[in-house]
């Protein structure tokens, strides 16, 4: 019967970690929902860009960005973060028609992952906090260090490139209205007190998607006498009972025929901190053909220590004798306590982070599918959320009087509406899929080259940072820490080609303020804040200091 | 796991005063009513189990989660009845939420209540978290196996999370399959971190189960200290560790530890226990009456342990046959029709215990060493 009362004790609840961020976030460490605390294995964002400076030589920076458990400056040292790099030449991918020719790109890009052996940024602490890093797989070779936190270091690598390196906490980075986007996806995490282990359709609730208050929605719609709510420090409300659907059939319209902005423009991140990861590094040491390989690919990534791991570093009672530690001492001889490969296996891998906004809004934030670069073996299920989310965003653009590239058969309003089958949601996202998405001016191609605009498919699949170290890094050529990068991801969902006014719109169309100001909607303000709340700075570690 | 043929062993040397003391407090509170038995545990600051006590009451006021937890934590029936109380409160207030439903069929399931937690499971969707699970574990406890394995399976392919495995498991080293059920529970390990060292502890105590199920003494009290260094304080761990020393002939230390554990707890089965290793027949009567306490609370999650409790005595309680047969009825699966079985062997009713027998190994995977002994003593042929 004590059988029967362990198995019984399977039961007892564990609270697992977790905060709302901008992308990727497995639910078990979301902190959205009501149940999860933040954990240190979030991670925020994934920054790369090439160095302004060229007085060195090419270099990029890399930066990745994660909760602030325990706090700002110091880290859970049960935490393994990882910056992971693969450089290689830009390819030009031809022109694509088909939901085949689309799988078929995933699956060569899935094949080339496969051959990748990417080097990393291996970061561990220590509880007298400092940091351990490792420089693993590089070209130009392997060094470890154990260094300070929170100071802006110089290393030296083995082939004696000069290496800058952050570890510890700054200001966050992300500026971003995320109250904003998660109203436009109607998630109740965000507004509500919905738990992990709440039903799936309690988060993104079954009401269309949308840009645009939509009349009767008051699940969702604004609150003027709570305004507050849903936003960081405010309310959250218990979701109410019975169905949450939406049975309207157009968008809110005030007295002036304004429609009512989801958005709010303002920055939800302001005054937050996040540790950080910022490694400055020269190309030629990224690669061994820096000529050749001008693509950074780097993704983060978070791990816990397995508990396995922990119970092996809990000393046994009983001191040893002399001759024992004699003994040890030569066992250990013959043990590699710093093989690399054995210090990960006593890891298990949380959360992944490469492109902004990929994860949020295509891969709803589901654990399992936490694959980082290798997101390829989602490609089918891209294309049903891209067509999931098109059906909101798409008459939202329509409304406004701008143009889509998401074909949403001229429907008045916001759909919610679901696919099963890739092959029937690809019409509808074909040409959002495969347009050419316009730059606002040349700024991003300092030196005038030959450089294809990016394409949606490319940018989301794989799943990494793709830095063209012959641009500025500007997102989607890599992401600069002043991108309003959230902003630029509903451009997307913008006909390219002549959405804007008959004009070609770029992907800095949606942050102007002078196209809102000319468009029938309240407010009248970008979706998201222009700039961060701290300057960002112009030397090495580029993030603003903490608050 | 109870040890039937186990006759009187000498009271522990130096023991005698403390358990007196023990005792005398035990009878006086249960004379007195319902109240704490036995003095606290002696403590060398706190342990993992007091620092998770600890946060968890400071959060248990109006949540029931909570009020669950410590109860789940603790195994008190006091603390069950509380948390009952805390989920009735979140129900009138709040009304059936998706939450509480599912708690309340944990609650149910974990006291044996299985019609009750079926009830509320019928109500919520699959794709809830952890109602799937549940609702193989109901499979498991009404004996439809297959059903149990195949929820299992499933909850393994989709996410594999360690419980998961775990529960699988459990499943096959029922069905004799130590080997896979160790393996599983590596797996299960892999799956936890070390912000969950409780469930590591608890996967590393069922792994010692395994060794200690198969007559490997050493092996098991490994694992059940690997399990005490990831999860101190436990007294669920403490109780197995108590178990194998008794085993391993380290009578005094059992005794000793068994003793804290008692003063902890006041769980009748471990007074049983130390009764029978520190020769104490007297003490029967004290684990008799927490029996009967518990049993008037929650019956149905009491019952299994009364049986196992009175197999364990030299001589059959009156009413055990009747007892093994009201909770094969409540929870018909092949360990319920086991104790069954076991109860007609010690009323001499061999035959009887011989159908039983024979119907779970025709109908049901169950091949524990249990089944082998009662088989053994049914003279039933082993099973092929």
């Amino acid at each position: 019967m004590k059988r029967a009362l362990i198995v019984s004790l399977l039961c007892i609840a564990a609270a697992l970690p977790g905060r709302a961020a901008d992308h990727n976030d497995p639910n078990s460490v979301n902190s959205i929902f009501s149940d999860i605390p933040v954990s240190a294995a979030d991670l925020y964002d994934m920054f790369g860009w090439p160095t302004d400076d060229k007085s060195r030589g090419d270099r990029v920076v890399l930066a990745l960005t994660f909760a602030s458990v325990p706090k700002a400056g110091v880290f859970d040292h049960d935490m393994l973060y990882r910056i992971r790099v693969h450089a290689d030449p830009r390819v030009v991918h031809p022109n694509m028609l088909s939901i085949e020719d689309f799988l078929k790109y995933a699956d060569a890009v899935g094949r080339k992952y496969l051959q990748w052996n990417p080097a990393e940024v291996r970061v561990t602490t220590t509880p007298d906090n400092k940091a351990h890093v490792r420089f693993l797989g590089f070209p130009g070779g392997d060094f470890t260090q154990t260094v300070e936190m929170n100071k802006a270091l110089t290393l030296r690598s083995p082939d004696g490139k000069v290496i800058n390196l952050f570890i510890g906490g700054r200001d966050d980075a992300f500026f971003n209205d995320l109250p904003g986007f998660f109203r436009s996806i109607n998630y109740g995490p965000q507004y509500y007190k919905v738990k992990l282990s709440a039903p799936y359709d309690d988060r993104e609730l079954k009401i269309p998607k949308t840009l645009l208050e939509l009349e009767g929605n008051t699940l969702f719609n604004d609150d003027p006498k709570d305004p507050n709510w849903g936003r960081p420090g405010g309310t959250k409300r218990a979701l109410p009972p019975g169905a949450h659907t939406w049975k309207g059939n157009r968008f809110l319209k005030d007295a002036n025929g304004n429609y009512h902005f989801v958005y709010s423009g303002k920055d939800a991140q302001a005054g937050r901190n996040i540790n950080a990861v910022i490694v400055e590094m020269p190309l030629d040491y990224v690669t061994s053909n820096p000529q050749r390989d001008r693509i950074v690919n780097s993704w983060g990534e978070s791990f816990v220590l397995k508990a396995s791991h922990k119970i092996a570093t809990i000393p046994d009672e009983p001191p040893r004798s002399f001759f024992g530690r004699i003994a040890d001492w030569f066992t250990n001889l013959f043990t590699s306590e710093d093989d690399p490969a054995a210090e990960l296996a006593k890891y298990k891998l949380v959360d992944t982070d490469g492109v902004p906004f990929a994860d949020a809004a295509l891969s709803e934030r589901h654990d399992e599918r936490q694959l980082g670069a290798n997101n390829i073996s989602l490609a089918r299920q891209f294309v049903i959320r891209f067509g999931h989310l098109g059906w909101g965003f798409g008459p939202s653009v329509s409304a406004l009087g701008l143009g889509t590239c998401f074909d949403h058969s001229n429907s008045p309003v916001s759909v919610y509406k679901t696919y099963a089958l890739a092959t029937e949601a690809f019409p509808r996202v074909k040409k959002c899929f495969f347009q050419t998405l316009n730059m606002p001016d040349n700024s991003w191609n300092p030196k005038h080259l030959n450089i294809p605009l990016k394409k949606p498919f490319e940018i989301f699949i794989p799943n990494v940072e793709a830095i063209d170290m012959d641009t500025n890094g500007t997102w989607p050529f890599g992401r600069r820490p002043e991108d309003q990068v959230a902003t630029r991801f509903l451009s997307i969902f913008l006909d390219m080609k002549s959405g804007c006014f008959g004009k070609p719109c770029t992907l800095e169309t949606l942050n102007d303020p002078a196209v809102w100001a000319s468009l029938p909607i309240v407010p009248k303000t970008p979706p998201n804040p222009a700039h961060n709340d701290k300057p960002f700075l112009k030397t090495f570690p580029y993030l603003a200091d903490p608050w | 796991m109870v040890n039937e043929g186990a006759g009187r062993r000498g009271r522990g040397a130096g023991g005698g005063r403390r358990w007196r003391f023990v005792l005398f407090a035990v009878a006086a509170v249960v004379i007195a009513g319902f109240l704490p038995i036995f003095p606290a545990a002696k403590k060398h600051g706190p342990t993992d189990y007091d620092v998770e006590l600890r946060s968890i009451d400071s959060k248990i006021a109006a949540k029931p989660l909570y009020a669950y937890q410590r109860a789940s934590l603790t195994g008190d029936f006091d603390d069950f009845r509380a948390a009952e109380r805390a989920i009735d409160d979140a129900f009138a207030k709040q009304g059936p939420t998706a939450d509480l439903l599912l708690l309340r069929a944990q609650f149910n399931f974990k006291l044996h209540r299985l019609d009750a937690a079926e009830r509320d499971l019928n109500v919520l969707e699959a794709e809830i978290p952890g109602v799937a699970a549940l609702r193989a574990d109901l499979a498991f406890q009404r004996g439809q196996y297959d059903d149990a394995r195949r929820g299992y399976e499933r909850e393994i392919s989709i996410a594999g999370k360690w419980d998961d495995y775990a529960r699988l498991a459990y499943l096959q080293s029922r069905s004799g399959d130590f080997a896979a059920a160790d393996r599983s529970y590596a797996q299960a390990e892999e799956q936890i971190s070390v912000k969950e060292m409780r469930s590591y502890a608890w996967v590393e105590l069922q792994r010692g189960l395994l060794q200690f199920e198969q007559g490997h003494y050493d092996a098991a009290l490994a694992h059940y200290h690997r399990a005490e260094k990831a999860y101190s304080g436990y007294w669920l761990i403490e109780e197995h560790i108590a178990e194998v020393l008794d085993k391993l002939g380290k009578t005094k230390e059992s005794i000793a530890l068994y003793e804290t554990i008692v003063a902890r707890t006041h769980n009748p089965e471990y007074v049983n226990a130390l009764a029978r290793i520190a020769g104490r027949a007297d003490l029967f009567a004290v684990a008799d009456r927490l029996n009967a306490a518990r049993f008037a609370i929650y019956p149905e999650a009491a019952i299994g342990h009364m049986i196992r409790d009175a197999l364990a005595r030299p001589l059959p309680r009156p009413d055990l046959v009747q007892l093994a047969q009201r909770n094969a009825a409540l929870r018909p699966n092949a360990e319920s029709k086991l104790l069954l079985a076991r109860s007609y062997l010690k009323v001499g009713d061999n035959a009887a215990a011989r159908r039983l027998v024979d119907e779970i190994v025709k109908t049901t995977p169950w091949r524990t060493p249990e089944l082998a002994e009662v088989m053994r003593r049914a003279g039933v042929p082993p099973a092929g």
